[in-house]
């Protein structure tokens, strides 16, 4: 049994007041070891978005408890969340992921700018490379990339400061079926072979073959698909 | 800096354009700030040459000393101080074979301290009533060493014996001359010993008739100085200011155009305060390029201008407008700032 990364306990998370109030998350609680792709799935509105801000600590819940690395998100500072999702999450967004003026292999060192824990070894980071086919492309800026080519370029950049857990929102949303199939299979790789939890975000089924296991989340309930 | 050098490198248009806007008003604020010394020199430059501390003169001249006139009684009593030099002050023309020249005569005694400090570039100062030293301005053919020249009302030829640096009063240059020959060239009887009483330290108790004004109420009293400062002044300014805004709209329109790629960069746990210093970075990178590059074709308009444009570069002036412009520049990059610094990271997942 791999060791748990993240733990979601009874999290509830409401939006406005009275009348207004929207209730984005009911009494959701889930578990991500490491090695393993946890996907969640779900219509528009059913509060996914909503579910993975709070995963990386960029929104608080109103009630319940999030634990990363057995750490509660909750107890500590802006500072040390900022920290945090520094050294210990990497985020692969639907879009904007990649700095406009940046060639890719600045996309990198960026973040030895501001990282002071180790990255990722040299060695493990050109196989990375080499794997997502982007090792001929590092002299490129984005928009000399295409999206399936940049959002690999992304995944490079969330796994280059060697993160414990890897959140992905909506990773396939401009993808094609081929594309699709791409990057499902390197999350999988890299939670199986780096040993990384991943999360995805997706209302994308053609993903649930990749995952390892999946939540469904519908009107803000969330539940394990068995 | 990391990020900035890089932005710059990748949008050189963007960058050029906005360094060009700036690079031309700093450019014109600092061609306009030699122009304005080059004429508060020619009002003033003459006064600030004898390093005085203050000056005494007749009550109704209202501070205009060509119109001063001390009795020999009142000079005296005014000499009797330490350190203290009567000068005869009188606009007049100067005329040598056909030429004319508006001129400043200025009449010194020969034992007294304004003489010792006047910079002599080539000749020598006047010995005697008929000779006289110009300012360089008119050390060209027209007014040549050696020969002589007539002043004012005064019969007299006088000998031009040298020629006098940092030698302009009132938008005039000057003929240093005796004292002596005051007199006859602006035509008033002996009764009068001079127009005024300067003083190395500061002046003695003077009666009613009197006035006693520091160097700067004197050089504040001259005709149109004031004015022309000001006017000057509210220019450079205004100019100075709308560099500042220039600069907060262009760098507000390309903050706001990066939001969504801060926003990424915030919420993969890049702190504030690294996007804030590469904003300000980039400031100083544009108002930098924009002072130095503004100055040096500054510099070189002004001294291709024409002589007859009077001109003044002061290195200290220069530095600290550069250092006015920088410090507009940073200020108006609070606003970008403020937009940085409210960014929600949580906005970049939707969709
Ligand atoms: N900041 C907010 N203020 C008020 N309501 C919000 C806010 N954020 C989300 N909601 C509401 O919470 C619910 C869940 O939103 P969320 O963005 O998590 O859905 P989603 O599953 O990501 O949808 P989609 O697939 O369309 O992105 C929606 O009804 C939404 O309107
Ligand atoms: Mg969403």
């Amino acid at each position: 049994m791999t060791k748990e990364v993240l733990a979601v306990r009874h999290v509830t998370k409401r939006f406005g007041q009275g009348e207004n109030q929207v209730v984005a998350l009911q009494d959701a609680s889930m578990s991500v070891r490491a090695s393993e792709v946890v996907l969640i799935i779900g219509p528009s509105g059913s509060g996914k978005s909503t579910l993975l801000t709070i995963l990386g600590g960029l929104q608080t819940p109103t009630e319940g408890e999030v634990r990363l690395m057995n750490e509660d998100l909750q107890a500590l500072t802006q500072r040390d969340l900022e920290k945090l999702r520094l050294d210990k999450i990497g985020f692969v967004l639907q879009a904007y992921n990649l700095v406009p003026y940046l060639t890719v292999a600045d996309q990198f060192k960026l973040v030895d700018q501001v990282k002071k824990t180790p990255n990722v070894a040299e060695k493990t980071f050109e196989r990375i490379l080499r794997r997502l086919g982007i090792v001929a492309m590092t002299h490129r800026y984005p928009d000399e990339l295409s999206g399936g080519q940049k959002q690999r370029v992304a995944l490079a950049r969330a796994l280059y400061a060697d993160p414990t857990i890897i959140l992905a929102d909506e990773p396939t949303a401009a993808l094609d079926s081929e594309r699709v199939n791409e990057v499902g299979q390197l999350l999988a790789e890299i939670a199986h072979q780096q040993h990384k939890a991943v999360v995805v975000v997706t209302h994308d089924i053609r993903l649930q073959e990749f995952a390892d296991r999946t939540y469904e989340i519908v009107d803000g309930r969330l539940s394990e698909k068995s | 800096m990391f990020l900035a050098w890089r932005e710059i490198k990748k949008e050189k248009m963007r960058y050029g354009l906005v360094i060009t806007v700036v690079m031309l008003i700093s450019y014109l604020v600092f061609v306009l700030c030699a122009l304005a010394m080059g004429l508060a020199r020619e009002n003033t430059v003459a006064i600030e040459s004898w390093q005085i501390k203050s000056a005494v003169m007749t009550r109704d001249a209202n501070g205009n000393a060509g119109q001063s006139l001390l009795t020999e009684q009142e000079a005296r009593s005014l000499q009797q101080k330490r350190g203290a030099a009567i000068l005869g002050i009188t606009p007049t023309t100067m005329k040598r074979a056909g030429h004319r020249e508006s001129v400043q005569f200025i009449g010194l005694h020969a034992n007294e301290f304004v003489k010792d400090r006047l910079q002599v570039v080539s000749g020598r100062l006047p010995q005697h009533a008929d000779e006289i030293a110009v300012d360089t301005t008119l050390n060209h053919a027209r007014y040549p060493r050696h020969e002589t020249v007539t002043l004012g009302l005064s019969a007299t030829r006088y000998k031009i014996v040298g020629y006098v640096a940092q030698a302009q009063y009132n938008m005039a240059p000057v003929v240093y001359g005796d004292l002596e020959a005051w007199s006859s060239i602006k035509g008033v009887s002996n009764d009068y010993a001079g127009s005024l009483a300067v003083y190395r330290e500061d002046a003695p108790n003077v009666p009613r008739e009197l006035v006693n004004y520091s160097t700067k109420q004197l050089i504040d009293k001259l005709p149109g100085y004031v004015a022309q400062k000001a006017t000057f002044g509210l220019m450079i300014g205004f100019l100075v200011i709308i560099s500042m805004i220039i600069m907060t709209i262009f760098l507000y329109i390309l903050t706001i155009q990066k939001l969504p790629n801060l926003a990424v960069l915030r919420a993969q746990g890049i702190p504030n305060r690294f996007l804030t210093r590469n904003t300000l970075f980039e400031t100083g990178v544009i108002v930098m390029s924009a002072v130095v590059i503004g100055g040096g074709l500054a510099v070189m308009t002004l001294t291709l201008l024409p002589d007859t444009v009077p001109v003044y570069i002061s290195w200290p002036v220069t530095g600290l407008i550069a250092l006015g412009l920088l410090l507009t520049g940073l200020l108006g990059t609070i606003v970008p700032i403020r937009l940085i610094s409210k960014i929600d990271p949580a906005s970049v997942i939707g969709g």
